[in-house]
């Protein structure tokens, strides 16, 4: 199935896309990712944590709804979002 | 070297005094916003007029400020706001705080009003006040100049055409842009008759521990450095938010009518007009842009308020209207605000041609500039948007439901807060109207961070959804404390716990640099209590000024209109829902039913006395 990854700064930066289309088999978010974080190390280094898992401070949103879990089922056509956030005046 | 002194420049009588801040207060206010704060509680009567020379103007430095405490420029600028009429009190960065501390001087209290335009001269322990007819009718950046030209190498902090004029929502600056931006100081000092005040001094600041320093600079440098964000922060600075915000759908666009822009808005699309990144006194983290049309910025504020507010895509349009507000002195949040409310009013015929003289439309940026001049000066229909807010009682009744503003001061920042309920409660609560710098939660806009870590940080009963009331109270409680140590400390909160990332600065990395320059020790605990105490005295402050707890709201459109795009599309704020969590908000405080600070407390921070 097809899935697009939207990449915002400083995520896009890591590949010069800000986003890509993934072949990939059914499966979850989860799996989306660690997929993408071994087909892209540079990204894979941005999104991943210490311990291997996606760093708390990534935010994803699949198609408009956010989420804090990500064993949640991705389906042919869904949008998924990854982004830092950061603060400022 | 100088140590923790402070004056009082009567303006009326031309006369200086000189005081030590007492220990006392320095203990329990530290300095900056805190100290600054109580002056004004005690020194400001209830029913003074903002424009009266009555009303005082304190600049305050933190006792970390001129240190080598990373990011340590910061210093507090208040009084009665002019915009408001409660607390007027806005932080601000550059070379000034630190200068102010090498000529002696912790603390500034300008009261009364000069006879003539004049500059407060504070030089190597002495302060003056001195003719400024050479200086009056300068933009911000003539007048720096102009002053360095005939001074030599000396930092000021001015006033501009607008503040002169008293414009109502006209800031301060230092430097090209570095604002003391909120609730019109600047017109605060024009009412004064005063442009300038410049600092100069050869001696440093005293630091108790120097050894101590410089081995937690080497700790505090390897941590922050060891942070994702902290070179997301320095290399792209506060624009990157526009587009975080945008894919949430929570960018206020033509006066909060939309909830997206577009994508020509982002960092990157900055960069092509960006000749480098600079920074402030003290900072390794360089967040500020240079930009190729001869001025500094946009910050995010500008990118959202002077762009997706006023429907203009184009960043040399939205750079360029920064550049004027920055050298006519006009605080970004409130100009964009303001002239967005004015475009919607247009197109709604709740105001017409009779009024404004010409048509008025989003997405022109040359209309815009014309508008952001004509405020300046006051001419014309920019007279009226000179009075901000107060411009309610020329437009009607009716102008009121569309105005995006607490306490009669415009949103700080581009951000949409209907999605996110404690980004709410913040505005709604904090002590000088509407605005992020108070107490901003930003760690509700981690969807991710485990419930355990927020526990943590906020206690028990904050909830992980950010869209839900329940427990948000507690998150804008503990930013609203830790924002008001930093403020009073005297760094800058883009390095802090609470704004950024949970692993920045916090109170245990204060209290190291608290020890380090001062030699005073302060357990963590104390300092969050600090935090509480500024917090309460500025309740007291408003209070007195007439404030009550009906003017801890949102704007009606938050209320009323449901997002219409993106993430947030649906989300509003439920009136019985945030009436809830202000209630358990003033109850956390220890606060009455109203909002009141209990009198016991009233009595406590009243026995720290004036000054002797």
């Amino acid at each position: 199935m097809e899935i697009t990854l939207k990449l915002l700064k400083p995520l896009k930066d890591a590949i010069g896309k800000d986003s890509l289309t993934l072949e990939v088999d059914e499966g979850t978010v989860t799996s989306l990712l660690e997929h993408v974080s071994k087909a892209y190390p540079e990204l894979g280094k941005e999104l991943l944590d210490d311990k291997g898992g996606l760093d708390y401070r990534v935010n994803v949103i699949l198609n408009d709804k956010p989420l804090n879990e990500l064993d949640v089922e991705v389906n042919d056509g869904d949008q998924v979002t990854l982004f830092i956030p950061v603060s400022g005046g | 070297m100088y140590d923790r002194r402070m004056a009082i420049v009567d303006l009326s009588k031309g006369k200086v005094k000189e005081y030590t801040i007492p220990k006392k207060w320095r203990r329990d206010f530290l300095g900056g916003r805190g100290i600054n704060s109580y002056l004004l509680y005690n020194l400001i009567e209830k029913g003074t007029d903002p424009f009266s020379p009555r009303n005082v103007l304190v600049l305050g430095v933190g006792p970390l400020g001129g240190t080598l405490a990373p990011s340590s420029s910061r210093f507090n600028v208040s009084g009665l706001s002019p915009e408001t009429g409660i607390l007027g009190d806005s932080n601000c960065g550059g070379f000034f705080g630190p200068e102010l501390r090498f000529a002696g001087f912790d603390h500034l209290v300008l009261r009364g009003k000069s006879k003539k335009p004049s500059y407060v001269n504070v030089q190597d322990g002495e302060i003056e006040i001195r003719d400024a007819k050479d200086y009056w009718g300068l933009d911000t950046l003539e007048v720096q100049i102009s002053l360095r030209k005939d001074l030599g190498d000396v930092e000021s902090v001015v006033t501009g055409v607008a503040g002169e004029n008293k414009v109502r929502m006209a800031c301060l600056r230092t430097g090209v842009k570095n604002a003391a931006g909120r609730c019109g100081m600047g017109a605060l000092m024009g009412s004064k008759n005063v442009k300038a005040v410049v600092a100069s001094g050869v001696n440093g600041v005293k630091v108790e521990h120097p050894q101590r320093m410089l081995e937690l600079m080497e700790e505090i440098k390897d941590y922050l450095m060891g942070s994702k964000i902290t070179p997301i922060l320095g290399s792209q600075g506060t624009p990157l938010l526009y587009e975080v915000s945008n894919a949430l759908g929570a960018i206020r666009t033509k006066n909060s009518q939309l909830n997206a822009w577009s994508d020509s808005l982002n960092a990157e699309e900055l960069e092509k007009y960006v000749e480098k990144m600079i920074s402030c006194s003290s900072c390794f983290m360089h967040c500020r842009h240079r930009n190729v049309f001869d001025g500094e910025g946009p910050e995010y504020t500008a990118v959202g308020l002077l762009g997706a507010n006023l429907g203009l895509e184009d960043y040399p349009e939205v750079i360029k209207l920064n550049n004027t507000c920055n050298e006519l002195g006009l605080d970004i949040s409130s100009s964009g605000s303001i002239l967005g409310w004015a475009f919607e009013l247009y197109e709604r015929g709740i105001i017409d041609k009779k009024l404004t003289g010409q048509e008025l439309r989003f997405g022109d940026s040359e209309l815009a500039d014309e508008l952001l001049h004509k405020i300046a000066g006051r001419e014309g229909f920019g007279d009226i948007l000179a009075e901000s807010s107060r411009a309610v009682k020329k437009f009607g009744p009716e102008s009121k439901d569309y105005l995006i503003a607490v306490k009669g001061l415009p949103q700080s920042d581009p951000h949409d807060v209907r999605y996110i309920k404690a980004f709410a409660l913040g505005i709604a609560t904090a002590s000088r109207g509407a605005d992020h710098l108070r107490s901003r939660p930003t760690l509700e806009i981690f969807f991710r961070l485990p419930l355990e870590v927020k526990e943590k940080i906020y206690g028990k009963g904050i909830t992980a959804d950010p869209t839900s009331y329940e427990g948000k109270e507690r998150a804008v409680y503990f930013s609203d404390n830790i924002f008001a140590t930093i403020d009073s400390v005297g760094i800058c909160k883009f390095i802090c716990h609470g704004f950024n990332s949970p692993h920045f600065l916090g109170y245990e990395h204060f209290s190291k640099l608290l020890h380090a320059v001062t030699g005073m020790r302060f357990r963590e605990k104390e300092l969050e209590n600090i935090g509480k105490r500024i917090i309460d005295t500025e309740r007291m402050f408003n209070l007195k000024h007439g404030m009550t707890a009906k003017d801890d709201t949102l704007p009606k459109r938050y209320f009323d209109d449901p997002m219409t795009m993106k993430v947030s599309k649906g989300h509003k704020i439920d009136r019985k829902n945030f009436e809830k969590m202000k209630k358990r908000y003033y109850k956390l405080r220890n606060w009455d039913e109203k909002g009141r600070v209990k009198k016991q407390r009233v009595k406590e921070i009243e026995s720290y006395g004036g000054l002797q």
